[in-house]
C-alpha cells in the first residue's frame, strides 16, 4: 500500500485522488507535527470520507506522553477507536498495551519514533500489541529489514520519500535543549512546556541549520553539517515490494498540498509500473524533474524557518 | 522498599579504569564511587570500548567486585541487527564475570536480557524514553530492576515517574548529556556528503558545533550538550523524589577529571544524605573544573542550556 501524509482534509482528498491507498493523520496534540496540520473534530469526517472510497486512515499519536498527558491519551484513544480509524501509530509501549487491551479491534503500529533497527526490537513491540512496525529511516540495510520481516512475522512499513533527520527518530533532544518555555496552552487549558520534540512534536529543525564545527578553537567545517539530503527511495521500491513490505510511506504532513499530490502521483506511478512489468522496471529519467521539484519544495519549507 | 544510594560514574574502556584506579585508589576510587557503568553506548568503534573488548570487561568487572564496588555494563544506544551478536557476547562475558546489572537503551537488547540472561539485573537506559509512570510500571512488570527515565523530564515529572514502587530509579547528575543519536558519525563524514571516512578516533578530541550564538558538542555518532550538566546543588531534591542512583556521565572525561568530579559529588551527596543542604562550594568546585559552563538541562522546565541554582529551585 502507498501511504501519504494528510495535513488537512483537503490534502487527504488530493492524496487519495493521486493514488494513495491510505493516509496518516495526526491527532490533535498527540502527533509529531505542528498543530496546524493535525486533525481534531474533523478526524471522523476524514475517516468516513476514506472509507467511502475504500481507502484507509491511520491515526498518528506518536509523541511520548509525559505524566500529565496520560488522561489525554486515554481519552483520545477511545475517540480514535470509536471513529473507526484503521490503525493507530504510537511510540510508547504503555500506549501500545493500553490500546491492545482496551480496543482490540484497533490495530497498533509501532511508530518511526521507536527507532527499530533490529529484529529483537520489533519482537518487543509485537509483544506489546503492534501488528506493524515502522522501521527506522536510518536503517539503510535492506537485508536487516528483510530479516525483521521474516523472523518476526510482523507487517513492515518503510519511508520511501521525504525529509530525513540527522538523529534517529525518537532520540533527539536538540530542540528543547535550544529553546523551551513554560506557557499556557489554550487547547489543553493548562500551562505546559513548549518546544519539546519527543513529547510534543515541536521540532525546531536544529539539524537543518547552519553550524560550524570547531576543535581547539579552529574551525574545521561550516555549513548545514547535520542536514541530510532528502530521502528519494524510488530505486528501493522493487526490493521493498519483493520482500513483502506492507506500507510504503511518503513523509511530509507539514508540506504543501502540491507536494503531497505530486509525491503521491510519482510513487503511485512507479509502484504500478513495477507491478505491471517487474523485469523491465527501472528508475526513469522522466521522473527526475518531479523529484527535483519535491526537493526544491522542501528547501523552500526550510527557508520559511529562515535557515536555508 | 529500602534502597541503597549509589554514586556511579561511566568508564568507556580499561585505560580509563586503570587511570581512575591508579590516580585515586585509596582516596579516590575506593571511597568516592559506589559503582561504575562500563562501556560506551554511542559508538562501538570508540577506542577500547568494553562492549567489544571482553577480556578487558571481565578483568575490570572482577577487579571492581573484588573491591566491593558495583559493576554494571551499558550497551549500545541503537544497535543494528548486525551488532547484536557482539552485544550478546559482551553481556555473556559480563554475566560470567559477575556483573551487577546490564543497562539496555534499546528495547531489543532489553528483551535479550530478560529472555536470555534472566540472572542479570536489567536496567532501562535513558534512550529507552521512559517519560511517564505507566511506562515505568510496564518495564518493572517486564523485570526491570532499575530505570533511568528520560533526561528531558523535569524534576517534578521525575518524582511522579519515580513514585513507581519496586524498581530503582537513576538520574544523570553530571554531563554533558546526550542530545540524540546520529545516523552516522559526523566526524567521519566528508563535507556535507554521505561519504564516510575511516575512523580516526576523532571523538577523543573535543569538538563543538556552534549555531548562531550557542553550541553543542559532537562526538561523532552522538551530539552532547555544549555545557556541562550539573545537579550538584539539587541532590537532596532527587533523593526526595525517589532517585537512588546518581550518575556522572563521564564517557569522555580523563581519569583525573572523573576523580575530581567524583570527590565533589561524593561530598555533596553525603551532605544531602545528612540533611546539610546544598553548599555553594560544591557548584563552585564543579565550575572550576569546566571551561564550557554549566547547565542543568530540563530539570526545572527551562531550555536545556540554562543553569538554575539551588536558590531558584522548586524541587
Amino acid at each position: 500500500m502507498l501511504m501519504s501524509p494528510a495535513g488537512s482534509l483537503e490534502g487527504a482528498k488530493l492524496a487519495f485522488d493521486a493514488g494513495a491507498d491510505v493516509v496518516y493523520a495526526g491527532v490533535k496534540n498527540l502527533s509529531m507535527r505542528p498543530k496546524r496540520v493535525e486533525f481534531d473534530q474533523n478526524l471522523g469526517e476524514l475517516i468516513d470520507y476514506a472509507h467511502g472510497r475504500g481507502s484507509q486512515v491511520y491515526a498518528t499519536t506518536n509523541v511520548c506522553p509525559k505524566p500529565s498527558d496520560i488522561p489525554l491519551f486515554e481519552k483520545r484513544m477511545a475517540e480514535v477507536s470509536a471513529l473507526g480509524a484503521d490503525a493507530v501509530i504510537v511510540s510508547d509501549p504503555w500506549v501500545m498495551e493500553h490500546v491492545r487491551d482496551n480496543y482490540p479491534n484497533l490495530p497498533v503500529h509501532a511508530s518511526i519514533m521507536t527507532s527499530v533497527v533490529n529484529a529483537e526490537s520489533a519482537r518487543f513491540y509485537k509483544e506489546r500489541g503492534a501488528s506493524m512496525v515502522v522501521v527506522s529511516r536510518s536503517l539503510g540495510d535492506l537485508d536487516e529489514i528483510r530479516r525483521i520481516k521474516d523472523e518476526v512475522n510482523v507487517d513492515i512499513e518503510v519511508f520511501v520519500h521525504g525529509g530525513i533527520c540527522y538523529m534517529f527518530d525518537g532520540d533527539c533532544y536538540m530542540s528543547s535543549y535550544w529553546r523551551q518555555k513554560r506557557d499556557f496552552d489554550p487547547d489543553l487549558g493548562v500551562f505546559r512546556l513548549f518546544g519539546q520534540n519527543n513529547t510534543k512534536g515541536e521540532c525546531q529543525l536544529i539539524c537543518k541549520r547552519e553550524c560550524s564545527l570547531t576543535a581547539d578553537g579552529e574551525e574545521l567545517a561550516k555549513g548545514r553539517l547535520m542536514r541530510r539530503p532528502d530521502d528519494v527511495g524510488l530505486d528501493r521500491l522493487p526490493a521493498y515490494i519483493d520482500m513483502g513490505v506492507r506500507v510504503l510511506k511518503i513523509e511530509g504532513r507539514a508540506m504543501s498540498l502540491n507536494y503531497i499530490a505530486e509525491a503521491t502521483k510519482l510513487y503511485r506511478q512507479a509502484i504500478d509500473l513495477y507491478y505491471a512489468d517487474p523485469d523491465r522496471w527501472q528508475v526513469r529519467d522522466e521522473w527526475r524533474p518531479a523529484v527535483d521539484q519535491l526537493i526544491e519544495e522542501r528547501l523552500d519549507y526550510e527557508r520559511t524557518w529562515h535557515i536555508g | 522498599m529500602s534502597l541503597s544510594i549509589e554514586l556511579v560514574a561511566c568508564l568507556p574502556n580499561k585505560k580509563t579504569f586503570d587511570g581512575v584506579d591508579a590516580g585515586g585508589l585509596n582516596s579516590g576510587l575506593d571511597y568516592i564511587f559506589d559503582g561504575f557503568y562500563l562501556g560506551q553506548p554511542y559508538c562501538l568503534k570508540s577506542q577500547g570500548n568494553f562492549i567489544v573488548n571482553h577480556d578487558d570487561l571481565r578483568a575490570v568487572v572482577g577487579a571492581l567486585r573484588g573491591r566491593g564496588k558495583k559493576a554494571y555494563l551499558t550497551t549500545p544506544a541503537i544497535p543494528k541487527g548486525k551488532d547484536l551478536a557482539m552485544v550478546r557476547k559482551a553481556i555473556a562475558a559480563a554475566v560470567d564475570a559477575g556483573i551487577d546489572g546490564v543497562e539496555a537503551h534499546d528495547v531489543g537488547v532489553f528483551r535479550i536480557l530478560r529472555n536470555e540472561f534472566p540472572q542479570a539485573a536489567a536496567h532501562v537506559g535513558n534512550f529507552a524514553n521512559v517519560y511517564n509512570e505507566k511506562t515505568a510500571a510496564l518495564y518493572k512488570g517486564l523485570g526491570a530492576a532499575r530505570i533511568s527515565p528520560s533526561n528531558e523530564l523535569t524534576g517534578e515529572e521525575l518524582a511522579i515517574v519515580a513514585g513507581v514502587e519496586g524498581v530503582e530509579f537513576a538520574r544523570a547528575v553530571h554531563g554533558p548529556l546526550p542530545l540524540g543519536m546520529a545516523y552516522a558519525c559526523l566526524l567521519r563524514r566528508t563535507g556535507d556528503s554521505e561519504t564516510v571516512d575511516p575512523c580516526r578516533q576523532q571523538c577523543a578530541i573535543e569538538h563543538f558545533m556552534e549555531l548562531d550564538g550557542w553550541r553543542m558538542r559532537s562526538v561523532g555518532t552522538s551530539v552532547l550538550m555544549g555545557e556541562d550538566y550539573c545537579l550538584v546543588e539539587h541532590l537532596a531534591g532527587l533523593l526526595g523524589a525517589g532517585v537512588s542512583t546518581m550518575r556522572l556521565e563521564t564517557y569522555f572525561d580523563s581519569p583525573e577529571r572523573i576523580i575530581a568530579l567524583g570527590k565533589i559529588y561524593r561530598q555533596a551527596l553525603d551532605d544531602a544524605l545528612a540533611g546539610r543542604g546544598a553548599g555553594a562550594e560544591h557548584v563552585e568546585a564543579v565550575r572550576a573544573l569546566t571551561t564550557a559552563g554549566l547547565c542543568n538541562g530540563w530539570h526545572f522546565g527551562q531550555s536545556g542550556r540554562e543553569y538554575v541554582g539551588a536558590g531558584e529551585s522548586n524541587v
